[in-house]
Formats: C-alpha cells, structure tokens, sequence
C-alpha cells in the first residue's frame, strides 16, 4: 500500500468520522455509507473496506449511543460492504463516461446505494435482535421507520453526490488509481 | 452493473424492486402494529354498520364501521359525523345537530337499531349505549310531533 493511498484512507475515515458527529442528533442519517462508498469506487475495494473498517474503529467506541461489542463489529463488518461493492461498481463501470449519462448514473447510483443499506440494517438489525434476545422478525420489523430513512437518505445522497465527487477526487488525487475513463 | 446503464428498462426494474421492499417493508411494519395492537386491547375490534336518514328520503350507510369494544353510539358517531352536542351530569349527552343538520321542532334526531322484529328505537342516551359487534344502527331526522315516532322503513 503506496503513501497516496494510505492518505486517501486516512482522509476519508477522518472526513467519515467528523460528519458521523457532526450528524450525531439525526439518527440514521449519515453521510460515512456514501463516503465509504465512494471511497471504494474510486480507490478499490480493499480502501473502501478499509475506510468503512476504522471508521467505526473510532466512531463505534466513542459513541453516544452507548457500545456494544457484537453490534460494533456487526457494523464494521456491514460498512466494509459499501467500500467493498463500491470498489467493485467502480470495476465494473471502468469503461463508462461520468458525463454521457449523468441521470441514468445517479439513479443507478441511487438504486445501489438502497440495496447495499438494506443489508447493512438486516445485518445490524439481526446481530441487535440475537444480542439482546429480541425475535428478528419483531427486530427488523419495528426497526422499519429507521431503516426507511436510511435508504432514503441513503438514496438521495448516492443519487445526487456520488458524480460530482467522483470527478472531484479525479481531479484532486488523478486518474491514475480511478478506474472510471477520465472526460473531466 | 453496466447492463443496467446501457439497458434503460433494466434500470427502471432495479428501481421499482427498490420501491418493491420498501413498501413490503412499510406494509410489514404496519401490519405488526395493527396486530400488536389488536392484541393489546384483547382483539375487541368490531364492525358497525351505522347508518343516517336526513328525513328526506336521502340516507347513507356508513357499513363495516371499525371501533373498540366498550364504545358507546355517541363515540362513533363523532368520529365518523360532524356532531354537535350539549352534555347534562344527569341525563347524559344529547345530540344537537349530525353534519349541520339542527334539531328543530318539529324535527329532532331519533337514534334506531335493527334488531329480529325491524327498526327498534334507541331505549337509552346515545353515550349510554355501547355498540356490539355486528350492530346496524341509525340516525334518522324526523317529525315527533306523534310519539312514539314512526320507524324507519
């Protein structure tokens, strides 16, 4: 792992952990998914990964909402999911342009940003309702109006912010580890 | 992932099954607090079927009315009409006007119930009579002028 790359992570888990406190009065709504998300896009899956990991190194033992081990390490573990499936959309999206379909990717953006939510909530919904004995099904049903404004918001912010900070980062750190053709 | 971009209605099925789970998601939700809810007041849902005549051959029903065990006509009128009322400590409540319809003599509302001989009049106040599953009830504005007053057809 080369000096650019450690200060990419270090850079996203800092900007991840200052909104996540930042935001600490709005549960559910976080800017860390798409950071982290975005993190693997441009950077890998294992950045991604990486990013997602420390930031809730950090954020999930000074946490206001108390700490839980098995919830802790459920959430690292569902959070590495945005910077790993990120690292791999960006992969697979290599030979597409940023600029030729700006809509059809921020809705794409968006629709991927909600799958990946929801599993983050079913995981961390499941890991809650076996560490405090709770039925799952009761778990993850009365955890919807939480898990609806995550994947919302979630979708809003993937839909809207991920072009534009995509080519932000390319033109910041260059094309050189981004996968994505560079149009400007 | 690309075939999504490059093919638009795969994109649209990727959004509507995004739209899909959450409306499952929603529907599950409220369907546990419903049942939850049911439970807690020990299933004492019930159905009504209560019905209001203006007096001039004009009548609504208001069928498959859902209450609670324990409500009185008074409580679910209010809630499905416009009602207004004035409240005696001792004879109870007495309805004034439903949907701005004013009792006005000759013409007062008349609360009836449907029972195994026809049309029986309300033998009590309407916050005194608490409904029962299944019940047909109505209001009916009319002339008492000859009492009792004639039954509903």
């Amino acid at each position: 792992m080369n000096t650019t790359k450690v200060a990419t992570i270090i850079s996203l888990v800092a900007l991840s952990v200052a909104t996540n406190y930042v935001l600490v009065g709005v549960p559910n709504l976080k800017v860390m998914d798409f950071i982290v998300f975005i993190g693997g896009f441009c950077f890998g899956p294992i950045v991604g990964a990486s990013v997602g990991i420390l930031t809730w190194m950090v954020y999930g033992v000074v946490n206001p909402y108390g700490f839980v081990p098995q919830v802790w390490l459920a959430t690292m573990f569902s959070e590495s999911l945005y910077g790993v499936f990120g690292g791999l959309l960006g992969k697979s999206l290599v030979s597409f342009s940023l600029k030729d379909q700006r809509f059809r990717l921020g809705v794409f953006f968006g629709s991927f940003g909600f799958i990946l939510t929801l599993i983050y909530d079913l995981i961390t919904n499941v890991v809650y309702a076996v560490t405090f004995g709770i039925p799952i099904l009761v778990s993850i049903v009365l955890g919807v109006p939480f898990t609806a404004l995550h994947e919302l918001s979630n979708v809003a912010i993937f839909s809207v912010g991920s072009i534009p900070l995509i080519r932000a980062i390319r033109k910041v750190v260059g094309g050189s580890t981004i996968g994505l053709v560079s149009t400007g | 992932m690309a075939l999504f971009l490059r093919d638009k209605w795969s994109l649209v099925s990727l959004v509507m099954l995004c739209w899909a789970i959450l409306a499952s998601f929603t529907a599950g939700y409220y369907y546990y607090q419903y049942n939850n809810l049911n439970a807690r007041v020990q299933r004492t849902f019930i159905t009504v079927n209560l019905g209001i005549d203006y007096g001039n051959n004009t009548r609504f029903w208001f069928n498959n009315t859902q209450a609670l065990g324990g409500m009185s006509l008074f409580d679910i009128t209010r809630h499905i009409m416009n009602v207004t009322y004035s409240a005696n400590p001792t004879f109870g409540v007495s309805v004034e006007s439903i949907n701005g319809l004013k009792n006005s003599f000759s013409r007062y509302w008349i609360w009836w119930k449907m029972g195994d001989t026809g049309w029986s009049m309300g033998e009590v106040g309407v916050d005194s009579y608490v409904v029962t599953n299944g019940e047909i009830l109505l209001w009916y504005y009319e002339d008492i002028t000859t009492w009792p007053p004639l039954k509903p057809k």
